[in-house]
């Protein structure tokens, strides 16, 4: 009798499990269908090409999408360094003390701190602190103390430097002591060893780390709500080096964003009839451009795991 | 120098632990250890498993407070200089005594990038140079004919014993002066487990070697010099025929002859 129980009991376990993942993954599935039939009708060439024009109820995104590749690799090169040398600075030079144990603990409520709060703080430090400071010092008139591009990035960077942290630093932690230990009995300093040999093996740990930050960053719209990102721009946030006539990225402009043309157009415009194919169609391009991006890391990181054989 | 020594057939001391003791944390691995290892002499270690055999020779290096808390009374006496003042530099200290360890440890890396990997910690980038040392380390560990066509595939794809080898080529490669092994067989075949004994035959004309052996067979073969070590005490510590056929303790008897241990 009791046998029987248990088993009744191991079956009706197994079949919630796999109830509740198949929840999972057919909401997944049903987003992606109706995001994919909703938009694919709107995209062509001249969609991912031009301007928005007509109040926004017609015309390309081509703005949005430049914006947000932009924001998202400006996002990447901030954080990863900064990121990186938080995790060394955990896993080689502090080990389970008390000061290691803070900063963690810090990390991982980082983590936790609502984007808005993000966004709020992008304005209060990076805007109106650090920006009108550097106005003030070097006498500009308002060049960094405005919503930017690069605050906008610098803000997104914070919000996803505790991903890259925890990942880089599990990407450390699995690197074999004795490789360390085989570095420090030639006489390696502790950064050469740190430079030479786990720095190289982490490296597709770190990646992963890039992955999931741009998953995380690309799609954001509160951090860069008041950060930088416009509701409408006529040009692109792009900067001609006088003389040579070299078109350069100008971080210090403000930009268009996919998260936040999403946004506006399903709350702020005036004929919602009219802009729902473009929204869906956004939403579509949103998410294939977070996929290419990740997939230009993943690539990396094969070539790395490659080469590391 | 040491008038004993000239006297007794010209063989000079190269490092002198005197009074060692050594603790993990509150954990005491060796007590009060004296002992001499000689210039271009082998010496190994015997013991049963956790007698501190390990902590023992890399105490000389100091190789494991990088992992642990450690503390240390007593000296390690390197060329007569105390290798736990505190004016020593560890880097030097490294440099001067090469470490094998218990499992081959290459790095995912070419075989010619393994063993250059510690010359270039030291600036060395000159290309003829380091082809140069490449030779003359791979040649010294015995392992050049079977490589030398192939220095930049990777480390990974050797057998083990050529791992072990490259080990002791990338160990040679920075000059050093004293050679601890760390039962560099016990990961090996009997095949790979001989070359590796002739290589240190070989390698004790240029060497101080030290060497941890759980193997006694293997300590009879190789070692001039033998310690037993029991408990983290050094219960014996003669030449090595001597402790073989002739044993001083009753327990150095007893472990020779398989009774524990």
């Amino acid at each position: 009798m009791i046998i029987k129980k248990r088993k009744i009991f191991n079956a009706f376990f197994q079949g919630l499990c796999f109830g509740m993942a198949f929840f999972v993954i057919s909401v997944l599935i049903a987003i992606l269908v109706r995001v994919f039939f909703g938009g694919a009708g709107v995209i062509t060439p001249g969609f991912l090409l031009k301007k928005p024009i007509e109040g926004m109820t017609a015309g390309g995104i081509f703005p949005a999408i430049f914006g947000t590749i932009c924001i998202t690799v400006l996002m990447i090169i901030m954080a990863i360094p900064a990121g990186i040398a938080a995790a060394i600075y955990l896993t080689e030079y502090t080990g389970k003390e008390f000061l290691g144990r803070v900063i963690r603990a810090s990390i991982n409520n980082l983590a936790g701190v609502p984007s808005i709060v993000f966004g709020l703080f992008g304005v209060g430090f990076f805007i109106l602190f650090v920006g009108r400071g550097v106005d003030r010092i070097m006498g500009f008139s308002l060049a960094f103390g405005q919503p930017v591009m690069l605050w906008a990035a610098a803000t997104l960077a914070l919000l996803v430097l505790p991903v890259i942290i925890v990942t880089t630093e599990e990407a450390l932690n699995s690197v074999p002591v004795s490789l360390r230990e085989a570095a420090f009995a030639l006489g390696a300093t502790k950064w050469q060893v740190v430079r030479n040999v786990v720095l190289p093996q982490a490296r597709s740990g770190i990646l992963t780390g890039a992955i999931l930050s741009i998953s995380r960053g690309a799609g954001e719209t509160a951090p860069i709500l008041f950060t930088g990102c416009a509701y409408f721009l006529p040009r692109l946030p792009v900067f001609t080096i006088p003389y040579v006539h070299i078109p350069v990225i100008n971080p210090l402009d403000q930009f268009m964003c996919l998260s936040y043309h999403i946004f506006i157009m399903a709350t702020q415009s005036t004929n919602i009839e009219a802009t729902r194919p473009i929204q869906y169609g956004t939403t579509l391009v949103l998410i294939g451009l977070t996929f290419l991006l990740n997939l230009s890391v993943i690539i990396f990181r094969i070539y790395f795991r490659k080469r590391q054989r | 120098m040491n008038t004993r020594h000239k006297t007794k057939e010209q063989i000079k001391t190269k490092v002198k632990l005197e009074g060692l003791t050594f603790y993990y944390g509150k954990y005491k691995a060796i007590d009060n250890i004296s002992m001499e290892f000689f210039e271009c002499k082998v010496t190994a270690i015997i013991g049963p498993s956790g007698c501190g055999k390990s902590t023992l020779i890399k105490a000389i290096n100091r190789i494991s407070e990088i992992t642990n808390d450690v503390k240390v009374e007593g000296k390690v006496l390197l060329d007569n200089k105390n290798v736990y003042d505190r004016d020593v530099d560890l880097v030097d200290l490294r440099r001067r005594v090469g470490m094998v360890f218990q499992r081959p440890n290459p790095f995912p890396k070419s075989i010619y990038d393994n063993v250059v990997f510690g010359p270039r910690l030291f600036g060395v980038n000159n290309k003829k140079q380091l082809d140069e040392i490449v030779e003359y380390s791979l040649t010294k560990s015995a392992l050049w004919n079977e490589v030398k066509d192939r220095l930049n595939h990777s480390a990974i794809s050797l057998s083990g014993g050529q791992q072990q080898r490259l080990c002791i080529a990338r160990a040679l490669a920075v000059d050093p002066e004293v050679l601890l092994m760390d039962e560099p067989c016990s990961a090996l075949d009997p095949t790979a487990t001989a070359r590796i004994e002739e290589l240190i035959e070989d390698l004790k004309k240029y060497y101080t070697i030290a060497i941890v052996t759980h193997n006694m067979q293997q300590a009879a073969r190789i070692s001039d010099y033998t310690g037993f070590l029991l408990n983290g005490q050094l219960m014996e510590y003669n030449i090595t025929t001597d402790i073989f056929t002739n044993p001083d303790n009753k327990v150095t008897e007893d472990y020779i002859t398989g009774r524990f241990g």
